[in-house]
């Protein structure tokens, strides 16, 4: 006794230290398995007590064991804590690792929805994708057929590796290489289950060039088209940190309304408060639910995708990005979508990071354009605005090699002036 | 890992390694020190840990040869030996450092001009008698390699740290002590410099032809704040740990921002660099012994080679070159009116002092001109300058800039410190504590925290 109060007395502070992270440790230790089973560790570098942190940081608190046991059943299947540590499993890993259980997780609902009246017409889809292989990626065309089964194949040796049972309308691009064509703004388009009827042109259209510009099919569709500024004067563009900048620096910031944040990805966008910066310039915290009940707008812009490269893949990204398409169209029955490409990343970023990388964002790029349709969703890529001939992002654009410099935004506004669809041609 | 903030060194490493030296018989003690110290080098630095081991090895066999016993002096022996050992140990800094400027994927080894620095003050130590017993073989090498401080420093000497006393006692003040300023300098490199670093970031990130001069300010201001907050925190962090394994503590900095001119700021700032540096060059080639015009040569010759020391980039040079035409400025012109005007020395430090930050931080001379033109906006103009950028960034920064800058007042470190052993400062170190091993987890698990886009 006496022997600990000396020791509590000459070293107050280790005690301290002691006594607060002991019982961490053991919190993190005996949820190893349980409450922080999605949470990787190395003991050998990690004290057990990191995963109580990281379960925190995740919104998985210590005593949300105490509140899940007594749902024990349905407890992994319902929790959105469960989703958020299952995409955070799945960190790092690659298309590859797509198992039959994460994607059935991770799309429940959604997939069935859209399986169900795609069936025939992706199949032409696709057709056509390859048809008009000049314009989009071919290669990235043939490595994805559509259909309720996927082929993975390897790049080097083209040899099938797994053959995968998963939801139709899964995207995934080469894993290797950067699939060609993505820096083109025209990428062939897969039907896609949400269309508005009012967008499709009368019956007798007639389009004399084919598919340049056009992000077509069955001849119905708008041309991308140049526009002046005054054509944002209805627009929303949503987006993470990147569209802040474009908010800021574009020259768009009189004309559109803005609802943008840092760190926004597709995972967390619907639940998080955003800055909204409506046509006037004035500006307040919204959600995108919010923002989307605020007004009607003729164009929404969705950039998205840089922050959650190295989250989840491709496929996930597919998946929560028509989500949130399926919320605006819900809410905006009347506007157009554009998709916006993920912008890429500067040479010195992409060989050094491997998940962040250009060939990661080509991947993530193709899924998300087939959610087009050339009706009422567009796809457009600034790339070939701000990238050199590799695809990268030009050194001299960027001060992080992520972000465009203040000086550059102009290149993105030029990119959306050349490329707008303009309805009732 | 090597890095004191990470979690490998604050749970695995340290407490592994506290627990051995502990039950260490007082004796061996230094043995287990070498030992860690290597292994905490190869951890962070890999293959390097042979180099640092061989130089050790060299300079002590060298050491033994120039040290002479005899009070009349070196012999030419020893001034062979002596002479040998500089150039290796100069000759291999200067050598690595052009190495690593000339190509961009040579990287100078972790902590070179720290330990090297440490070995050439010992040879010189040694010849000039300044170390009257023969150094023991395991006080050298632990003297080398010790892991608090064989990264970053400070570059501790021989003499002021008791080396020739064999058998270390730690009392349990000295070790209570040790731990507080430990977890004080973490605090202040977790929570302070690191969050803080994002505004530089955030001005790259804009672009320097974009940003609004108010902006470019706060860049200079926070960037200096940043950098202290990092290497104070590290240099507490290494005094602390010293202090736990029973070396006295050692300063490196005070309170440089409380300094009375920019001389005065250096001898405050990364003391044991510049201390280094006046015993080492200053002193030998003369000082301000030898007259007026000899004085700022060797001036000149001094912060030239701090400013080499720090980077072969042309920004250091210039910055090294700046810092001398300022101490010349101040000791030649305006040092009258900074003794009758103490506040004068203090508006010096808080203006020119950013501004030398500003040219140590951007390597491109042309990036470098145009960020002045930014502070300096008459010079020049912005492109796409979006004048709220300021506000934006001090309504996210202002918490940071206060504690840091209320930091930069003795008055409030000297307050902690006076009180580190009652229960309020305890209780707050706690939870600096866990917040910084939060900070760390989060940060590791994620290496993009500092960069959300």
């Amino acid at each position: 006794m006496r022997f600990l109060h000396l020791l509590w007395k000459k070293y107050t502070l280790l005690c301290i230290l002691t006594l607060t992270g002991l019982p961490l440790t053991i919190l993190g230790w005996t949820g190893r398995n349980g409450l922080y089973k999605d949470l990787a560790l190395t003991p050998l570098t990690q004290p057990g007590l990191t995963l109580v942190m990281e379960g925190i940081h995740e919104g998985i608190y210590p005593w949300g064991d105490l509140f899940e046991r007594g749902k024990k059943e349905d407890a992994s299947q319902e929790a959105s804590t469960e989703e958020g540590a299952a995409l955070i499993a799945a960190e790092a890993v690659s298309d590859e690792a797509v198992t039959a259980g994460t994607a059935s997780t991770a799309g429940s609902g959604t997939a069935s929805g859209a399986a169900s009246g795609t069936g025939a017409t992706t199949a032409s889809g696709a057709a056509e994708g390859t048809t008009a292989g000049a314009a989009a990626g071919a290669s990235s065309a043939e490595a994805s057929s559509a259909g309720s089964t996927i082929q993975y194949t390897e790049a080097e040796d083209s040899e099938v590796k797994e053959v995968k049972t998963i939801p139709e309308g899964a995207i995934t691009g080469d894993p290797n290489t950067i699939p060609e064509g993505v820096c083109n703004p025209v990428m062939q388009a897969e039907d896609y289950d949400v269309v508005n009827v009012a967008f499709l042109s009368p019956d007798d259209t007639e389009y004399n060039t084919d598919t340049e510009g056009i992000f077509a099919k069955n001849g119905i569709y708008f041309r991308l088209q140049e526009v002046d500024p005054t054509y944002f004067a209805d627009a929303l563009f949503i987006g993470d940190s990147r569209t802040v900048g474009l908010c800021e620096y574009g020259s768009f910031k009189e004309n559109a309304a803005f609802l943008a944040k840092e760190s926004i990805n597709v995972y967390n966008v619907q639940d998080k408060q955003l800055w909204f910066t409506d046509h006037d310039g004035e500006g307040w915290d919204y959600t995108v639910e919010d923002a989307l009940d605020y007004e009607q707008y003729g164009k929404i812009y969705v950039a998205l995708g840089v922050n959650e490269l190295g989250i989840g893949n491709s496929y996930m990204f597919y998946e929560k990005y028509r989500e949130l398409l399926e919320l605006i169209r819900e809410r905006q029955p009347n506007a157009l979508i554009y998709i916006q490409g993920i912008m890429h990343v500067s040479e010195e970023k992409s060989s050094s990071d491997s998940c962040r990388n250009n060939t990661v964002i080509c991947q993530r790029n193709y899924a998300i354009s087939t959610l087009a349709n050339g009706r009422d969703i567009f796809y457009i890529d600034m790339n070939p605005y701000v990238c050199d001939a590799n695809g990268d992002l030009i050194e001299d654009l960027s001060g992080d090699g992520i972000h465009l410099k203040a000086s550059a935004y102009e290149r993105w506004d030029r990119s959306l002036l050349e490329n707008a669809a303009v309805v009732g041609e | 890992m090597v890095l004191f903030n990470s979690l490998t060194f604050l749970f695995r490493f340290f407490p592994v390694f506290l627990i051995v030296y502990f039950i260490t018989p007082a004796r061996f003690r230094e043995v287990v020190l070498f030992f860690g110290s290597i292994i905490f080098y190869a951890m962070g630095a890999g293959r390097m840990a042979i180099l640092l081991t061989a130089l050790t090895i060299v300079n002590y066999i060298l050491g033994q040869m120039v040290f002479s016993a005899d009070k009349g002096g070196a012999k030419a022996s020893n001034k062979r030996a002596f002479y040998l050992a500089i150039l290796i140990d100069a000759g291999s800094l200067i050598l690595f450092k052009v190495l690593s400027g000339l190509s961009r994927g040579f990287m100078l080894p972790l902590g070179f001009s720290f330990y090297l620095f440490k070995m050439i003050s010992y040879q010189a130590d040694l010849f000039r008698g300044e170390i009257t017993r023969r150094p023991d073989i395991m006080d050298t090498v632990v003297y080398f390699t010790m892991f608090p401080q064989v990264t970053q420093g400070p570059i501790m000497r021989w003499n002021n740290v008791g080396f020739e006393k064999r058998e270390r006692t730690v009392t349990p003040k000295a070790f209570s002590d040790g731990l507080f300023f430990f977890v004080l300098g973490l605090g202040m490199k977790v929570l302070l410099a690191d969050p803080l670093s994002t505004l530089w970031n955030e001005i790259e990130k804009i672009g320097f032809e974009s940003i609004s001069t108010p902006l470019a300010w706060m860049g200079a201001v926070g960037y200096s704040l940043r950098l202290y907050m990092d290497f104070w925190g590290y240099s507490l962090m290494a005094a602390g740990i010293g202090l736990m394994l029973g070396f006295h503590f050692v300063v490196n900095f005070l309170h440089p921002y409380w300094a009375c001119g920019i001389a005065d700021f250096y001898r405050r700032w990364h003391a044991t660099l510049g201390a280094w540096f006046r015993d080492y060059v200053y002193i030998p080639l003369g000082g301000n012994r030898k007259g007026k015009l000899r004085t700022i040569f060797n001036l000149l010759v001094v912060w030239l080679l701090t400013g080499l020391w720090h980077g072969i980039t042309p920004n250091f040079v210039l910055w090294g070159f700046v810092l001398f035409l300022l101490i010349i400025w101040e000791k030649f012109v305006v040092g009258g009116l900074i003794s009758a005007f103490p506040l004068l020395g203090h508006l010096h430090v808080w203006f020119f002092i950013p501004l030398t930050w500003v040219i140590f931080a951007i390597p491109n001379l042309k990036d470098l001109r145009i960020y002045f033109e930014r502070l300096f906006p008459f010079f020049g103009s912005g492109i796409n300058v979006n004048t709220g950028d300021f506000m934006k960034q001090i309504m996210i920064y202002w918490p940071l800039l206060l504690v840091s800058l209320l930091l930069c007042t003795p008055h409030w470190y000297r307050l902690i410190v006076k009180n580190r052993t009652r229960m309020p400062v305890i209780l707050i170190l706690t939870a600096v504590f866990w917040i910084c091993v939060y900070r760390i987890v989060i940060s590791e698990s994620n290496p993009f925290m500092y960069f959300s886009f």
